[in-house]
Parts: C-alpha cells; structure tokens; sequence
C-alpha cells in the first residue's frame, strides 16, 4: 500500500502490476476502498495453460470452454494481465 | 525478467545483490537510461520486474549481513530465510526497510524514468508462510 501510493503519488500515470499466485482479494481494489492498490494482477494460470496445450493437447482436441472459462476466471472488476510466455 | 543487479545468473535476476542498479550484464545506467528515453520517444511505456519480496543470501556483494546481524533488512534466524528461493526475506515493519524499498521505487521513477512495475512474489509478501509448500487451488 505504501509502494502503491508513493508511485501513483511520483507518477499517477504509473502501472503497478502484482504477481500473486493465491488469489488474494482487494489485491488490485484502491486503497481508499480497503484494497492494496494494484492496478494489474498477472493472470498466473493462463501461460501454464498455453503451454500446456501445446505440449500436451493436439490442435482439434483443445477445449474452447477450458480456454474462455481461464480468461474470464478473474475477480469482480479487477484487471487481468494476460500472458503467454513465463520464464516459470 | 528482472533487471536489478545479481550475481547469480541463473536466478533469471530474482536473486538481487544490488538493488538501486541494474544489471551490468546488460550494459551501463547511461545504457538503459537511452533504451528508456528510446521507448519514450515511440510512445511505449517501460514497465519493469522489480524484487522486494526477498534479497541474494549472498553476504560480500548482497546486502545479507550488511551490518554483521543476521537481521539487517531481514528477520533474524530461519524466519529470515526463504527456504525454497534460497535467499532472504524482508522484514517489512523495520523502517530502515521501509525506507530503504520506497527509496529503490522513487529511484527507478525518478532516475530512470520507467512507467511502472512488475512487483515479484506478491504472495511471499503477503503471508507469514511464504506460500512455501501452500497450495492455493482447489475446492471453495
């Protein structure tokens, strides 16, 4: 909360993005509404799921429901950032 | 990726010796200043990995041990220590911790004039476990 303050306050244009793997609510929610500030959380599941099926799933076989059902699995109102390659 | 300065290459940079630098590997602070003002000038904005969840265990160019404590920046004994990531944790309600991770960020805003941040291991931060051996999916 202090690091997402101070950064908005030097430069309110900022992006604060956070890499959290439990899903923590009010990660992403202002502070003034009891949130910790974030403006993006990393969407920790979607590149495990790519490579998943790449590795795993041939082309006509992969799920269309597993794939909007990942992206659109997200917290009221918080904003996602969508990745597809992941040094983990 | 993270760009803070490591000895460790294959820590992919989340082992960080050198807080307020970035990787030398990579080229000099002029260097990264003009990559920055580069991007700037075709209008991309620079969003960087940065680690404060936790610090290189190394003592001569780390700043594990910095003062000869085993709780400079980090909780002292095993609390300190981030068994699955071999290196230290913070101990975020030390001022001189405080002071020295808000000063790292204004550092990157002001000198280096990136756009944002990536913070690394938000989880780490947030629980008194780490999320070491946790499991987080599953039936709710």
């Amino acid at each position: 909360m202090l690091a997402n303050t101070l950064i908005h306050k030097i430069r309110p244009g900022a992006i604060t993005i956070a890499e959290d793997v439990s899903g923590f609510p009010t990660l992403c929610r202002k502070i003034r509404d009891g949130g910790i500030g974030f403006d993006y959380r990393l969407g920790m599941f979607l590149p495990d799921m790519w490579i998943k099926l790449l590795k795993e799933t041939p082309d006509v076989q992969w799920s269309m429901d597993l794939i909007a059902q990942s992206m659109i699995n997200r917290r009221w109102k918080e904003k996602v950032v969508a990745y597809s390659e992941s040094h983990d | 990726m993270a760009i803070q300065e490591h000895s460790y290459y294959g820590s992919f940079g989340y082992h960080v010796t050198g807080f307020f630098g970035v990787s030398s590997r990579s080229g000099s602070p002029d260097d990264f200043k003009f990559l920055v003002d580069q991007a700037h000038g075709m209008g991309i904005r620079i969003i960087i990995d940065l680690v404060h969840s936790h610090a290189s265990s190394n003592v001569l160019d780390g700043i594990n041990r910095f003062d000869g404590t085993d709780h400079c920046y980090s909780h002292a004994g095993p609390r300190g220590y981030h068994s699955a990531w071999d290196s230290m944790t913070f101990d975020y309600s030390k001022y001189e911790v405080k002071r020295f991770l808000l000063s790292n960020l204004a550092w990157f805003l002001d000198v280096y004039h990136v756009d944002g941040f990536r913070f690394d291991a938000i989880t780490s931060i947030l629980y008194n476990h780490h999320g070491i051996g946790m499991c987080f999916t599953g039936n709710y």
